[in-house]
């Protein structure tokens, strides 16, 4: 599934991280704010906030991040599949004022595990923590949450500037080592290509299908 | 999504494991078998084979574009027999043996400009590039000769290619070299494959393209309101900021190449943003971006669009779909399509009474239709030539009484000449009179003859100018 990691340490790693969340939770504040380090700001330079990449090195080793936005709104729930395939993380993002958007993340969760498996590193992530004294989700019961189902989780604040670099630099170093560990188990990363490729077939399959198909990796 | 069924591959791990039991993976194209277990399999075959002709069968299948075989299982056989003499068995033992060359004949693809398309051409005409020119050609002769395989053989033929060419350049080039060298590639063979592959018979692309393009038809009357996109009727001068979006995913059916085609998508999904950007001054997120794909595909109905998306899965690089900007503006396209095929009145927030309605057209949006700004000025358009046409009349009219009125008066004037010449021949001998009478009559028509072209003038000139104004408005 891993569309990144390739062997040698001169090579570059790339990730896809797709973004989660109900539309308020401010996914977009969030990612703005570790791609330009900027928020609610007249100055940001870019048009848009779905498609973000950041580079980074972590060490010595290249990574290039992709974070794909996705549309969150109830009527698009039903994309989701098309989004998510072939990621190697999620960022799923609620809002720490709003149970509902909690709610929402437990639902993404359960449907990225059955499509995904565990080849997905996953990030729960309370937002809006400057909003401390109108908390509606319990911080035990979020942690609580995230270990049941093997998530990390996050407390970040957009506006503050809060825990966003920590997040994404533990995520990076989870999903190199899903990646390296991936390398070890196929032996040889000759395949890298072919299995990329077979993600990419499976496009317009039904989202049932893909599980089955997903870890197939044979020809090359 | 939008091929439920039949695609996909459904088997399990021990399926996919080589047959021989070794542990490695194997391949349907290796019948099975991993590429070592073939290989051993084949080099015991391989010397009856030969010398049984079918070397001779294979290379002469080539040049015959129509080649019948009956048997599927034997094609793919044949397909890999085929791609075995071109290829060899395996790239480590080839690459091997001839590194040197390869490398002195790719040395001037190193300097090659990104996007360089037609200095590719040349540099692939030189000698120093034969082999890879050579390679190329055979692969297309491949193709072509196997035309009528599934269209999904076609596509894991063009794939293998991909990798081979790659790790073929990767051996000799860095990294980022051989992505900018595989699009040429790609754009070379997919130009020249599009006419053979794209709409295969053997997939039903064409009856799913004419379901989709109804479907968008019969949504016509979805309205930006509905969809939620930020729509402002801001500007006179432009009547839909999508415009631009709308062509671009026109655009997307005439190009041939699959990345050509992804760079459509990306400059439709440009153009969104910058449409979305006038509306709004935040950075689009991906809810504001897919609602307005979903319009602009909704509105642009391009054409053959599912044929399109399918073509770009099959035969795309797979890292440009996989990854990047273009990746993410693919999936977005895809998931428009996806959730155009199944919108229902929830999506909209309608009734599905009201949905029904609408798709059956007993209703019309309250709404004026988004292009009303366009129909208004024809409409208004149309309006104008009607005066003219009308005013035009009136002049014409106008001209063809003064002209009556000008002969009546000439006909008067010559009668009043008439009569006074034979009064004033009754007085002939009063020689003073008559001359005095005659230069009279003179000077009255001339007079009268100047007042009226005067007039005549001005009414002309008076209406010229009116036109002008119009033409001016």
């Amino acid at each position: 599934m891993a569309a990144g990691g390739t062997g040698g340490s001169n090579k570059t790693y790339s990730f896809k991280v797709v973004l989660l969340g109900e539309g308020c939770v401010g996914k977009t504040s969030l990612v703005l704010r570790y791609c330009e380090n900027k928020f609610n700001d007249k100055h940001i330079t870019t048009l848009q906030a779905s498609f973000l990449t950041k580079k980074l090195n972590i060490a010595g080793k290249r990574v290039n991040l992709a974070i794909w936005d996705t549309a969150g709104q109830e009527r698009f729930h039903a994309l989701g599949p098309i989004y998510y395939r072939d990621s190697n993380g999620a960022i799923l993002v609620y809002d720490i004022t709003d149970e509902d958007s909690f709610q929402k993340v437990k639902n993404w969760v359960k449907e990225l595990r059955k499509m995904l498996g565990n080849e997905i590193c996953l990030c729960i992530v309370g937002n809006k923590i400057d909003l401390e004294k109108e908390r509606h989700v319990s911080v035990e019961e979020a942690e609580g949450y995230a270990e049941s189902v093997g998530a990390k989780h996050y407390h970040t604040s957009a506006k503050l500037n809060k825990g966003i670099e920590e997040l994404f630099l533990d995520l990076c170093k989870r999903m190199m080592e899903t990646a390296q560990a991936e390398e070890r188990a196929k032996g040889n990363g000759a395949s890298q290509t072919a299995t990329s490729r077979r993600g990419v077939q499976i496009v317009d399959d039904e989202p049932q299908a893909a599980t089955a198909a997903g870890g197939c990796c044979a020809s090359g | 999504m939008w091929a439920e069924q039949q695609r996909g591959i459904h088997v399990n791990q021990a399926e996919l494991l080589c047959k021989e039991g070794c542990g490695y993976y194997g391949n349907s194209a290796w019948q099975g078998y991993c590429s070592k277990c073939w290989r051993e399999r084949i080099r015991k075959s391989d010397t009856e084979r030969l010398s049984n002709g079918v070397y001779s069968d294979a290379a002469s299948s080539l040049t015959f574009a129509k080649f019948e075989e009956k048997k599927s299982l034997e094609k793919s056989r044949r397909v890999s027999t085929v791609r075995r003499f071109l290829w060899g068995t395996a790239s480590p033992p080839k690459a091997a043996e001839c590194s040197e060359g390869k490398e002195v004949g790719l040395k001037p693809f190193e300097n090659l400009e990104p996007g360089d398309f037609t200095s590719f051409l040349k540099l692939l005409r030189q000698p120093s590039a034969q082999r890879l020119q050579s390679r190329i050609t055979a692969f297309l002769n491949t193709i072509q000769a196997y035309h009528h395989l599934p269209v999904e053989k076609q596509s894991d033929l063009v794939q293998d290619f991909y990798q081979n060419i790659a790790s073929y350049f990767s051996s000799s080039m860095p990294e980022t070299q051989v992505s900018q060298m595989m699009e040429h590639i790609e754009k070379l063979i997919m130009t020249r494959l599009h006419k053979w592959v794209f709409c295969h018979d053997s997939c039903d692309d064409e009856q799913r393209d004419l379901l989709l393009q109804r479907r968008i038809k019969s949504l016509n009357w979805v309205t930006p309101q509905m969809l939620h996109v930020p729509f402002t009727q801001a500007g006179s001068e432009v009547s839909d900021p999508y415009l631009l979006a709308i062509t671009a995913i026109i655009e997307m059916d005439a190009k041939r190449a699959p990345q050509d085609k992804l760079t459509c998508v990306c400059k439709c999904s440009h153009n969104v943003f910058q449409a979305l950007a006038s509306s709004s001054t935040e950075p689009a997120n991906a809810d504001d971006f897919l609602s307005a794909l979903i319009y602009v595909v909704l509105r642009a109905n391009p054409p053959r669009l599912h044929s399109n998306l399918q073509y770009i899965i099959r035969f795309g690089l797979p890292h440009s779909l996989m990854a990047g900007e273009s990746g993410y503006y693919f999936t977005n396209l895809s998931c428009a399509v996806a959730f155009i095929e199944r919108l229902d009145g929830p999506a909209l927030n309608l009734s599905s009474e009201e949905f029904d309605s609408y798709m059956q057209g007993r209703k019309v949006s309250s709404q004026p239709p988004e292009d009303s700004e366009g129909q208004k000025k024809a409409r208004e358009n149309r309006k104008k030539l009607e005066d003219l046409k009308n005013r035009q009349e009136k002049l014409d009219q106008g001209v063809r009484t003064l002209q009556d009125q000008l002969q009546q008066w000439m006909q008067s004037v010559q009668l009043q000449m008439d009569e006074f010449t034979a009064q004033s021949a009754l007085a002939l001998n009063d020689d003073v009179i008559t001359q005095t009478a005659g230069s009279v009559s003179d000077d009255v028509i001339t007079q009268a003859v100047a007042s009226v072209s005067d007039e005549a003038a001005l009414v002309i000139k008076d209406d010229v100018t009116e036109d002008n104004a119009e033409t001016v408005c």
